[in-house]
């Protein structure tokens, strides 16, 4: 055998000639990338953003700036139960349909969900009297209606991501579930945040110590969408710098390049937030936490959330700096649905839902969550 | 026979080295950051850039404002009544396209996308039933 016969001294060697062996091959391998680099560089300033949102709809029902898209279905044999995905008020909601390959519908489609969406659309200014009532007392039910409607089938789930999740669980509290003569059959949430104490900075931001939000709303009508995007990236300032030197790291890298501009085009995207809206989460979910402590009413109802009767699954993120788990972890507990869980899974805010470790992670499991409940 | 000798580790890559680098910095920096911007001290600067921020875009807003009604141009305001108003006639529109659909018996928009069969089981059902039924649709 060769081990047997190699001596003490050849033995010795080995080890430092693999060490100096690696660091050629590293350094090497390093050349090549830095080559690639530049030329791809070269690319990555001269083309536009990558397009998104993609997957073949129809709107089916409009009112100011909301779209209620339906998603064309791409198999012969769908679930019952169509789903209803409602959006954050201050995204765009191409997050979940981000390109072919790395789209939440395109895969619920594929794994043969029937699949609308509510995309509120960017608020005008005459939106800024729009409130939280509006969402949840009207422009839900109405889409809920309308998908009722349109798919024959006298129910729906909801799925909803990060602010929708609050308008969802809100929604689903005021009014009859499938079982007593309404309309919702699940509710799925990510990220959806109940107590805001739990808030983090945000929470220390809008102490009404030292943030009016009276002046703000007052003088500006919607909250731009600059502010927003500037409170979002203060949560981690370095992470800019971070990701730019990883993007410029994995510039030779086709796959990581497009996914980056992706999620930064999304992030960067930002949509005013209607300054009514604003005073009312501000004041009252923000500073008072009126939610939690069961006193948050909407149009003079209370919001009792134990109202929740139906299957319900609340998906948060190990890492989340935007929804913290300290925000989020109660909503489970304060629903009164039998069939409930809490699922964790690694990841953050928004790898969460969109890239690779969605794909591997929530996806499936959200598909089997909801495959087994919408027959 | 087993090999005696314990498994080689893999060769340092100073590279690798870097990346992580990077990401430790970016950790420490945002703790940093945000150990910072917690403070109330943090709280009350940014709300006095707030507020002065707002009361700069307020004070342009009226400017700007005053200046288009000197010129006799429409003003943003003016453009957001007219849309609020072209709004409400194409809301009226669709809501009278819609009824008129239902007069003829026919639901929906002019191409409708297709219906497939709401007949699908899940996974598992699909697996417990597959041998009796042939192949299961997928």
């Amino acid at each position: 055998m060769t081990t047997a016969s190699a001596g003490p001294s050849a033995r010795s060697a080995t080890p430092v000639l693999d060490a100096t062996a690696g660091v050629a091959e590293s350094v090497r391998r390093e050349m090549e990338r830095a080559f690639r680099r530049s030329v791809k560089g070269l690319e990555y300033i001269s083309t536009g953003d990558p397009g998104v949102g993609l997957t073949p709809k129809d709107t089916v029902h409009s009112r100011g700036t909301l779209r209620l898209y339906h998603y064309r279905a791409r198999v012969d044999e769908v679930y019952r139960t169509p789903i209803l995905l409602v959006m954050s008020l201050i995204s765009k909601p191409y997050i979940l349909d981000l390109a072919p390959g790395h789209s939440l519908i395109e895969f619920l489609l594929d794994r043969g969900f029937d699949v609308y969406m509510i995309d509120w659309g960017t608020p005008r200014p005459e939106d800024s009297r729009l409130r939280l009532e509006d969402y949840v007392l009207d422009f839900i039910p109405e889409c809920v209606e309308v998908v009722h409607e349109r798919s024959g089938e006298p129910d729906v789930s909801i799925v909803a991501y990060c602010m929708g999740g609050l308008l969802g669980a809100l929604y689903a509290a005021l009014h009859p579930d499938a079982s007593s003569g309404g309309r919702l059959r699940n509710l799925a949430c990510f990220t959806t945040p109940v107590d805001y104490d739990g808030m983090g900075l945000f929470r220390t931001w809008t102490d009404p110590a030292h943030f009016d939000v009276d002046r703000i709303v007052d003088r500006l009508g919607n909250v731009p969408p600059q502010m927003l995007y500037a409170s979002f990236n203060a949560l981690r300032p370095a992470s800019q710098v971070a990701g730019r030197v990883r993007l410029w790291d994995n510039m030779w890298n086709d796959e990581f390049v497009t996914s980056y501009r992706r999620l930064q085009r999304w992030a960067a995207d930002q949509i005013p937030f209607p300054g009514e809206c604003f005073r009312q989460t501000t004041k009252e979910l923000q500073q008072q936490n009126l939610l939690i402590k069961g006193e948050f009413r909407l149009g003079g109802r209370l919001v009792d959330l134990s109202n929740i009767k139906v299957p319900f699954i609340h998906v948060v993120a190990e890492h989340d700096h935007i929804v913290p788990y300290e925000a989020a972890r109660d909503l489970v507990g304060m629903v009164g649905s039998e069939d409930r869980q809490e699922l964790m899974l690694k990841g953050g805010h928004v790898s969460l839902v969109a890239g690779g470790n969605a794909v591997r992670r929530l996806w499936p499991r959200l598909e089997g969550w909801l495959a087994e409940r919408s027959v | 026979m087993s090999d005696e000798r314990p498994t080689p580790s893999p060769p340092a890559d100073p590279f690798a080295a870097w990346r992580e680098w990077v990401t430790q910095s970016e950790h420490q920096m945002n703790k940093v950051f945000n150990d910072m911007m917690g403070t109330e001290q943090f709280a009350r600067a940014s709300g006095g850039w707030i507020e002065a921020m707002t009361m700069f875009q307020q004070t342009m807003n009226e400017g700007a404002q005053r200046y288009f009604q000197a010129v006799n141009l429409p003003t943003r305001n003016d453009l957001g009544d007219l849309a609020e108003r072209l709004t409400a006639v194409e809301e009226r529109l669709l809501r009278i396209e819609g009824l008129l659909a239902q007069a003829i018996g026919r639901k929906g928009d002019a191409n409708p996308a297709p219906r497939p069969a709401r007949t699908r089981r899940p996974p598992s059902e699909r697996k417990a039933t597959a041998p009796d039924e042939g192949s299961a649709s997928e």
